[in-house]
């Protein structure tokens, strides 16, 4: 810790003052449990019978909520690591985990810290054996670490030898640990791959690490019927087909899916609105003339930068976009002289990606809108462009995903294997990847995700929106093992209807969605 | 200046604490600032004192807790202007700073800083080496080579080619 020079300087200077503001402050963090760490010249433990009390409070009321923990750990210096014991049940907790390090070089008046540890001597006998505690204490320098239910507080006994030759230059080793609650919420918020590596830190991350890994939900997909108002959700982790019944998207056709939610269209209509399967919401919006193009949208209609878009040409060198926000009354238009032929047409592939609107269309082209700046470019031509004739040329159906910023795109065709891109903005080049890393991209024909921590066999798959093996499996690409599952064969993605299926993300209470 | 808290018998009685970091600097804050820690107002609920020292947080890092603290007392500011000075309070720091800055924080038990910080610092140790994280944590790495090498065998795929930073 970086105070821990200063402070125990302080103490030495001072020791009583050291005592005073231990117990002052010890006195009044009985419930909320402040300090995390005490620096304590070892005479002060002497005068520790009070906060006695109040440890032995502080676990009572422990002991009256769902599942009281105590952790006891004992160590020294910079690295208080070896074993841990885990003790019985004791008079101050369920748990104890000890360790000890190193051998003391003070001595200590064994009857005051005995009575300050009355509480622990359960847990410490267990430790220690068939020594006493007096020799024990006399042969270790001691932390004691209790880990309550919000927050820690430790003593740290770390003798003054013993300090002063730690924070020596050169042979520093001054100790920073964090509470383990501390940790767990820092270790919380990384990727699994980031929280698997962090796991190989050492056995306490470890530990830590696989109680915070969290694995996200593949996405379902989702099947439009060809007749009737029965839809049916498969769920690839349960690899279970649901049937919903969803009259109110009779007449229309899906457009595009993110967040939850669908986007539809009907063609005798003209009418294009917003609805999540799962709530059944519905979010209505202006009526869309000539929508024989896709339509996209940046972000859940709930949210205030969801923004919609769509491009076409006018001409050969004109391009259209048009964008909406839910609540406005019209689509707004605006053309752009485009330099660079960009041929835009139904199938254009869209995701939202760093405040643009990306859009490749069937050659393979990439078109950039940004609608702060109201600007249209083209970016980026078709990867492998220079071989012409290659058999790159004969590419059919391409997928497009966004995730994090970065922009993956597979190509695919009945020849060969599919090829995935990833998108370099910065150098202007399409990079192919020989693999996805923990990735996994869920293509399907209107819209694809990409999504990291999934479990299990997807896990750097790309999963194509087709279900083999009655519903056992949906057809997924291996770009580490180059071949399809489940059967190795080449499928041509463009002979699919582009309305059957999309995936859209899963409910985030599944029975409730169901029961409905 | 008239106190119109409501926030307690002894709260409203008194307006600023001296708050002590473990190198001995004091800081004058206001109460209405101190209380959004959730251990700094149960002190005040039970203490007369107005004097309270942290033996564990040091001046810098205090300084930065009550920067923070001020900010979000300040009725004056809106909740979106609280919410950028949060994402520029973390930006820039040195991850060293963090550390303390999230044992600080979860120590006075500040929940929503506590929490930012936290984030900030994974979002740092994203593509990291394991030997940056032991350094940066001043961890010894307690595995034996074997059991090391297995967990890197389970999940391979955690350990893949794409870059993995050492600075």
């Amino acid at each position: 810790m970086r105070s821990t020079n200063s402070s125990h300087d302080h103490y030495a200077k001072n020791p009583n003052c050291a005592v005073g503001h231990f117990l002052h402050d010890r006195a009044h963090s009985r419930h909320c449990l402040l300090t995390g760490r005490l620096d304590v010249h070892i005479s002060t433990l002497l005068l520790l019978s009070k906060p006695y009390s109040h440890l032995d409070m502080c676990t009572r009321s422990s002991h009256s909520r769902p599942s009281p923990s105590f952790s006891l750990l004992l160590g020294h210096g910079s690295s208080p690591v070896s074993s841990r014991v885990g003790v019985g049940e004791s008079k101050v907790g369920t748990m104890a985990s000890i360790v000890r390090l190193g051998p003391a070089q003070q001595q200590v008046y064994i009857e005051d810290v005995e009575e300050m540890f009355d509480v622990f001597m359960l847990s410490l006998n267990t430790v220690i054996g068939d020594g006493s505690i007096e020799e024990f204490i006399l042969q270790n320098s001691f932390k004691i670490e209790f880990i309550g239910e919000l927050a820690t507080f430790w003593l740290t006994e770390i003798t003054r030898d013993n300090r002063r030759v730690s924070s020596e230059p050169g042979e520093q080793q001054v100790e920073f640990e964090l509470p383990t609650e501390v940790l767990a919420l820092i270790l919380s918020q990384l990727n699994m791959r980031d929280n698997i590596r962090a796991s190989a830190v050492c056995r306490n991350w470890l530990a830590i690490a696989a109680s915070v890994r969290r694995a996200n939900n593949p996405p379902w997909l989702m099947f439009f019927p060809k007749y009737g108002d029965m839809y049916e959700f498969y769920d690839p982790s349960q690899r279970k087909t649901y049937h919903v019944e969803l009259p109110q998207l009779r007449g229309s056709r899906i457009c595009y899916a993110k967040d939850g939610w669908l986007l539809l269209f009907g063609p005798g209509t003209k009418d294009i609105f917003f609805f999540c399967p799962y709530t059944r919401e519905m979010i209505e919006l202006p009526k869309l003339q000539s929508a024989h193009q896709i339509v996209a949208f940046s972000a859940a209609p709930t949210c205030p930068n969801c923004l919609l878009f769509t491009v076409k040409n006018v001409t050969n060198s004109i391009i259209s976009v048009s964008t909406c926000r839910p609540g406005e009354t019209q689509w707004s238009t605006v053309n752009f002289e485009c330099p660079m032929t960009f041929y835009s047409n139904t199938w254009n592939k869209i995701v939202f990606c760093n405040g643009c609107f990306l859009c490749l269309n069937v050659n393979g082209a990439l078109g950039a809108y940004d609608p702060e700046n109201v600007t249209w470019k083209v970016v980026l031509r078709p990867p492998g462009y220079t071989h012409f004739f290659s058999v790159h040329s004969s590419w059919r159906a391409k997928f497009m995903a966004e995730h994090d910023g970065d922009v993956f795109v597979v190509y695919t065709c009945a020849a060969v294997n599919p090829v995935i891109y990833k998108l370099n903005l910065m150098h202007r080049v399409w990079e192919e990847m020989r693999s996805l890393g923990g990735m996994t991209l869920f293509a399907s024909f209107l819209s694809s995700h990409a999504m990291t921590d999934i479990l299990g066999k997807m896990r750097s798959n790309v999963c194509f929106s087709k279900v083999l093996l009655y519903g056992k499996h949906c057809v997924t690409y291996s770009p580490d093992a180059g071949r399809y599952y489940p059967r190795n064969q080449l499928y041509d993605w463009e002979e699919q209807d582009p309305f059957e299926s999309i995936w859209i993300e899963s409910p985030k209470d599944p029975s409730i969605f169901l029961q409905r | 200046m008239v106190t119109t808290d409501e926030k307690g018998p002894l709260t409203a009685k008194k307006k600023s604490v001296i708050i002590r970091s473990c190198d001995g600097d004091e800081f004058l804050v206001s109460e209405s600032a101190a209380v959004l820690s959730t251990s700094l107002k149960k002190i005040l609920e039970e203490k007369e004192d107005r004097l309270i020292h942290l033996s564990d947080i040091d001046n810098k890092t205090l300084a930065m807790v009550i920067a923070y603290l001020s900010t979000h007392a300040d009725d004056g500011l809106s909740d979106d202007l609280k919410r950028s000075f949060d994402q520029e309070f973390v930006s820039g720091k040195e991850f060293d700073v963090l550390k303390y800055l999230v044992l600080a924080t979860d120590t006075l038990q500040v929940t929503c800083l506590c929490y930012t910080v936290a984030k900030k610092m994974a979002d740092i140790m994203k593509n990291k080496l394991v030997e940056w994280v032991r350094r940066e944590f001043d961890i010894q790495n307690d595995y034996t080579p074997e059991a090391e090498a297995e967990i890197r065998r389970l999940d391979a795929w955690a350990w893949d080619d794409r870059q993995l930073e050492d600075d």
